[in-house]
């Protein structure tokens, strides 16, 4: 059982190298995602912050995006390294990966008790294989890391900095970039509201009003920053039109309405066996661990273990609110997973403070082993993630090609064949000029990113204009879509129709406007207007 | 925490007549214990509203056969031993023909002894179950056999394992070295039922002996004689363990020899049973079985990884601390998880109620960590929560809810059944057994019941493939051997299949039902519906998977060829 004994203060050198040795380990098992393309729904944000950044287009207005203000400005912020590549942004997700796992620990471990040794590099272990090993690469880097990056930040700046005004105004404005991210992470808010207001340093706490100025300082915090993030869009009529796809228009990303009573506790039950079947042994020793400081009265173990499990609830909250059944949406579950082994291996080296590098080596190797159990099952993406590295092998020591490495991201069941994207952008690479119109139909904005090219109509994607979903003001948008590539400046000199049945993005839409075929392959008709 | 008197206590009063003595032995309930009780039967209480699964009712046929006096083995086909369908014939002889009598059986009969032996089994001999124990085990057994385990997969063969091996393993535990006899023939008898209703759980039968053995041994030790005494126990067990096995099988013999049934049970439980378990293995290779493994103790959510790793740690220190008779305790429970899972991993097919033979281990497990974990609580803290097994009913609860899935299919149960109840409407219900592109209850449930308005209850029902479910939502029978028909038509699963399709044929010949409910989705052999129009059957009503037909006046036979 649980000793109470805390670990020793001065940490030996072996534990920083065990520390580090496993923040290594936590880089390697994320390094194969270095070399993973983009997934349509990486490329679709990536494009927008390209066309924004080179092109000067408003987001919203200029190119229509579901994407919440957030995720735009991220990729803005790592298009300048490069405009074709996906590795800036993929070196991005995984440093958040690391941080979210350097940072849980800070919010799993009491302020005034000492982080064990290990438990910050099996929180960054913790934290790349759930956030690489479960997701692969069409579900990371879908924001759901950055937004726990930001709301542990935010935690940790709250429970860890007792500065009247620093930590609250820092936090605010990690919950601001929270929310900009994922506007639906507000059920966060309450938690770090109550976290700013108890949190008050013992010196403050005869101060009146202490708490209640923590959470409004923090509250500014949100709102400055939040308005501070925003100005970039408030050009033309970006906050207009991003209002109108964000909020009028959500019908179109909230999932089919479900009037079935307590469907949420089954789609939650559905969301949380994504991650068996680590997750359930890892959930009951952390509630186990939360009960017995209960029983002993360890009131400031129990307030961290109150704050994870709020956390934790937040995080399915907001899933809820999104209804969405796409499985990528729990990558958000990455920042509760992680405070929770963070929790875990702080109670395990105060367990066995005389044994704690090899009883948390035996926690590691077990979540090793399960995780590797659900790598054995062809039919779940941890099976993917082995062969991601298969692949990457076989690509570096030369036995296959870049065209066969990329076949092995084809998904046949959404028709994304990213080698026969990167065939369609080189072509148009080598028979366009950087600035020539060229209008890509379907759903596939990696072509724009990997040619280098762009459409000025707003509809670079025509997702929106032939899903079946709510069909948000279609008709409105067809014609405007229409008017784009029949007439005008905007009117595209080539385009990329899909292999599809007659409608916007097939080529015999293309063919009476005066368009030639120049290219064709399994799924794209490459035209040139004459 | 010991499961013998304490060295250097006071020796119990020994108790004057069986009155006090059976007084003495009884648990001491308290209202938390009734209140556990009843919430864990309320909870196995949904599976009442099961209904059988393939298995089941292919079991319950060859129950209710036998119960009209139609032997297995000769009278009807299937390759389990004996044990189960004496279990469907006495639910059936109890509550009539009906498909929850099995339920109350499996509930009553299994679960709820589950929880109250645990109990026992990690009581010091000499003690009574301490308040709220037995009502621990008993929802432990609840939550940990009806949460994995679904209508397919519960009342099957290895639930009847899971009690009988629980209680050898208990009766080893508590074995006393001062009667080495009896223990050993006591613990042989409750292995060799588990066994009688399959037989891979001799590997727990194993662990239960090398438990008895252990036990005996560091008992003896302490007695004058040491070692000598130990060998002399030991042997004596033995001989009552040979006679405790005995007992149960020659029975078993006895009955079916005196009935002329032994060549048609060697055939089957060891000639065609062989070669189901060689040619029926769905599993290749060392890693797919860790896999499956793996999965299949991630069926008890994640009780048996959080157990495996508190016995360990609980052994480590108990050893540490001299404590000899927890290190016991845990060992044997050890003893049992991992024989739980060899018991399923020989079988090389890893089905999922496969291991619900290992779920009494599991509770045994369970409630020695509970019982632990109470004992370290009331020695470490003062407050109340530490007492009245409160922290280890909410951890056994957390452990139940962790797997969200379980729960969420326990909801939606209850949601179903209200709504039966408040409109009659038993359709949502029904959806609930159905198994995509598996098995689909709403419709064999369908065709049995126009089987039923359009026949007269004497009329003669085969159904083909492997549907014995229809049988009793028609409430129809067949009295051919081979009422279900997978062993005729999967070579893999029988070497005798022609001999066997040979004997089918003649049979069906001698005396053609009325009624066939055949396969729509098969158009050639003994399953398909050609096959009896050929021989002049019409066909009366056609589903997704099933074409029912009726016999003409006149059956012709021509050749034997389409069987």
């Amino acid at each position: 059982m649980v000793s109470a004994a805390p670990p020793s203060q001065a940490a030996p050198r072996w534990s920083k190298l065990f520390d580090a040795a496993l923040v290594a380990f936590a880089a390697l098992v994320g390094a194969v995602h270095l070399t993973v393309p983009l997934g349509r729904e990486q490329a679709l944000p990536a494009y927008a912050a390209r066309a924004w950044l080179f092109g000067g287009t408003t987001p919203y207005e200029g190119t229509l995006t579901l994407d919440p203000p957030g995720m735009l400005l991220l990729h803005a912020l790592v298009a300048p390294f490069s405009e074709s590549s996906p590795v800036p942004f993929r070196l991005l997700c995984l440093a958040s990966a690391l941080a979210v796992g350097l940072l849980a620990p800070l919010v799993a471990v009491p302020r005034d008790t000492p982080i064990a040794p290990g438990v910050r590099g099996l929180s960054a272990c913790a934290a790349s294989l759930f956030a690489h090993g479960y997701f692969d690469f069409w579900g990371s880097g879908r924001g759901g890391v950055f937004v726990a990056l930001c709301l542990l930040g935010a935690a940790a700046v709250l429970l860890r900095d007792r500065h009247a005004v620093r930590g609250p105004l820092l936090a605010g404005a990690l919950t601001a970039a929270a929310l900009l991210l994922r506007p639906a992470a507000f059920p966060f808010v309450p938690l770090l509201l109550g976290a700013a207001w108890s949190s008050v340093a013992p010196s403050d706490t005869k101060v009146r009003f202490a708490g209640a100025r923590r959470a409004g300082l923090m509250a500014a915090g949100t709102l400055g920053t939040g308005a501070l993030l925003l100005l970039p869009f408030a050009r033309g009529h970006g906050l207009r039109e991003g209002y109108d796809l964000l909020w009028n228009a959500r019908c179109i990303f909230l999932g089919e309405p479900r009037w079935e009573a307590a469907w949420w506790l089954f789609h939650a039950a559905a969301m949380w066996g994504w991650y068996e079947p680590a997750a359930s042994p890892l959930a009951f020793v952390f509630l186990a661990s939360g009960a017995l400081a209960a029983v002993r009265g360890d009131r400031a173990r129990l307030g961290r273990v109150g704050f994870i499990a709020g956390f934790a609830v937040a995080s399915f909250t907001s899933l809820q609110l999104i209804r969405s059944t796409d499985s990528c949406e729990t990558e958000l579950f990455v920042g509760f997973l992680t405070l929770v082994v963070a929790s875990i291996s702080q109670t395990v080296a105060e367990a066995f403070p005389t044994a704690m590098r090899r009883a948390q080596s035996v926690l590691l190797l077990q979540c090793i082993f399960l995780y590797a159990i659900s790598c054995w099952e062809i039919w779940t993406p941890p099976a993917v993630y082995g062969l991601r590295w298969r692949a990457l092998y076989r690509r570096v020591v030369g036995t296959s090609d870049a065209q066969a490495y990329l076949k092995t991201f084809d998904k046949p069941e959404l028709s994304f064949y990213p080698a026969e994207n990167l065939e369609v952008a080189t072509w148009l690479r080598a028979h366009t000029a950087p600035g020539d119109p060229v209008l890509v139909r379907g759903h596939e904005p990696e072509i724009y990113l990997l040619a280098g090219r762009r459409t000025p109509g707003r509809f670079f994607s025509t997702g929106q204009l032939v899903w079946n979903n709510c069909a948000y003001r279609r008709d409105e948008w067809l014609t405007q879509d229409r008017e784009q590539y029949t007439r005008g400046p905007t009117r595209p000199r080539i385009v990329v129709a899909i292999v599809a049945p007659p409608g916007v993005d097939a080529a015999e839409t293309f063919l009476p406007l005066g368009f030639v075929e120049r290219l064709r392959t399994p799924h794209y008709v490459v035209l040139e207007r004459e | 925490m010991p499961p013998s008197v304490p060295a250097g206590s006071a020796p119990e009063p020994v108790p004057a007549t069986w009155q006090d003595r059976a007084r003495a032995a009884l648990p001491q309930l308290s209202r938390l214990d009734l209140v556990l009780a009843a919430i864990g039967v309320c909870f196995g209480a949904q599976s009442l509203l099961y209904p059988f699964g393939r298995d089941q009712a292919a079991h319950g046929y060859i129950g209710r056969e036998w119960l009209a006096g139609r032997l297995p083995f000769v009278a009807t086909f299937d390759i389990k031993t004996p044990g189960i369908f004496f279990a469907h014939m006495t639910a059936f002889f109890l509550f009539g023909e009906h498909m929850w009598g099995i339920r109350v059986l499996d509930l009553f009969g299994c679960v709820l002894p589950t929880g109250v032996i645990a109990a026992y089994a990690v009581t010091p001999r000499g003690e009574r179950p301490r308040a709220g124990l037995v009502g621990f085990g008993v929802l432990a057994a609840n939550l940990l056999y009806y949460g994995p385990f679904d209508f397919w997969n519960s009342a099957q063969c290895e639930s009847f394992c899971s009690v009988f091996a629980l209680a050898a393993m208990a009766q080893a535990i508590r074995a006393d070295v001062r009667a080495p006899l009896g223990a050993g023939l006591r613990v042989a008898l409750f292995a060799t039922l588990a066994m009688l209703f399959k037989p891979p759980v001799g590997f727990s039968a194993i662990a239960a002996f090398g438990v008895l053995v252990w036990g005996l041994a560091r008992q003896a030790i302490r007695e004058p004689g040491g070692r000598r005494a130990a060998l002399h126990a030991v042997v004596r067990a033995t001989l009552g363990c040979a006679l405790g096995a005995v007992l149960p099988l020659g029975l078993v013999l006895g009955y079916f020899g005196a009935k002329g049934a032994l060549p048609a049970m060697y055939e089957v439980l060891v000639v065609i049973s062989r070669q189901y378990v060689v040619g029926g293995r769905y599993v290749d290779g060392f890693l797919q079985g860790m896999q499956a493994t793996v999965w299949g103790i991630s069926n008890f959510n994640a009780a048996f990884i959080v157990s495996a790793n508190a016995l360990a740690i609980g052994i480590v220190r108990a050893r540490k601390r001299g404590d000899h008779d927890t290190v016991f305790l845990y060992g044997a429970c050890v003893a049992g998880l991992v024989a739980g899972v060899l018991a399923v991993v020989i079988q090389l097919k890893f089905f999922t109620y496969h291991w619900a033979a290992m779920a009494g281990l599991m509770v045994l497990a369970v409630t020695a960590l509970a019982r632990g974990l109470e004992d370290h609580l009331r020695a470490t803290t003062t407050t109340p929560l530490a007492t009245g097994m409160k922290v280890p009913v909410a951890l056994l609860v957390l452990l139940y809810l962790g797997g969200a899935a379980q729960a969420s299919r326990s909801l939606q149960l209850a949601k179903r059944a209200l709504y039966l109840a408040r409109t009659g409407d038993r359709e949502p219900l029904d959806a609930m057994w159905t198994i995509p592109k598996f098995y689909s209850w709403e419709e064999t449930r369908r065709v049995g019941m126009w089987v039923r308005e359009h026949s007269a209850p004497e009329d003669r029902l085969v159904v083909r493939g492997f549907e014995p479910q229809v049988y009793f939502a028609a409430k129809r029978r067949y009295d051919g051997r081979f009422f279900w028909s997978t062993f005729l038509t999967e070579k893999r699963f029988s070497s005798g299949k022609d001999r066997l399709s040979r004997e089918d044929y003649e049979g069906f010949k001698a005396n053609p039902p009325r009624w066939v409910v055949a396969l729509s989705y098969q158009h050639e052999g003994v399953n398909a519906a050609e096959t009896y129009e050929h021989l002049g059957y019409t066909r009366r009503e056609e589903t997704a998977f099933f074409v029912i037909l009726e016999r003409p006046e006149r059956v012709t036979f021509g050749e034997q060829a389409a069987w």
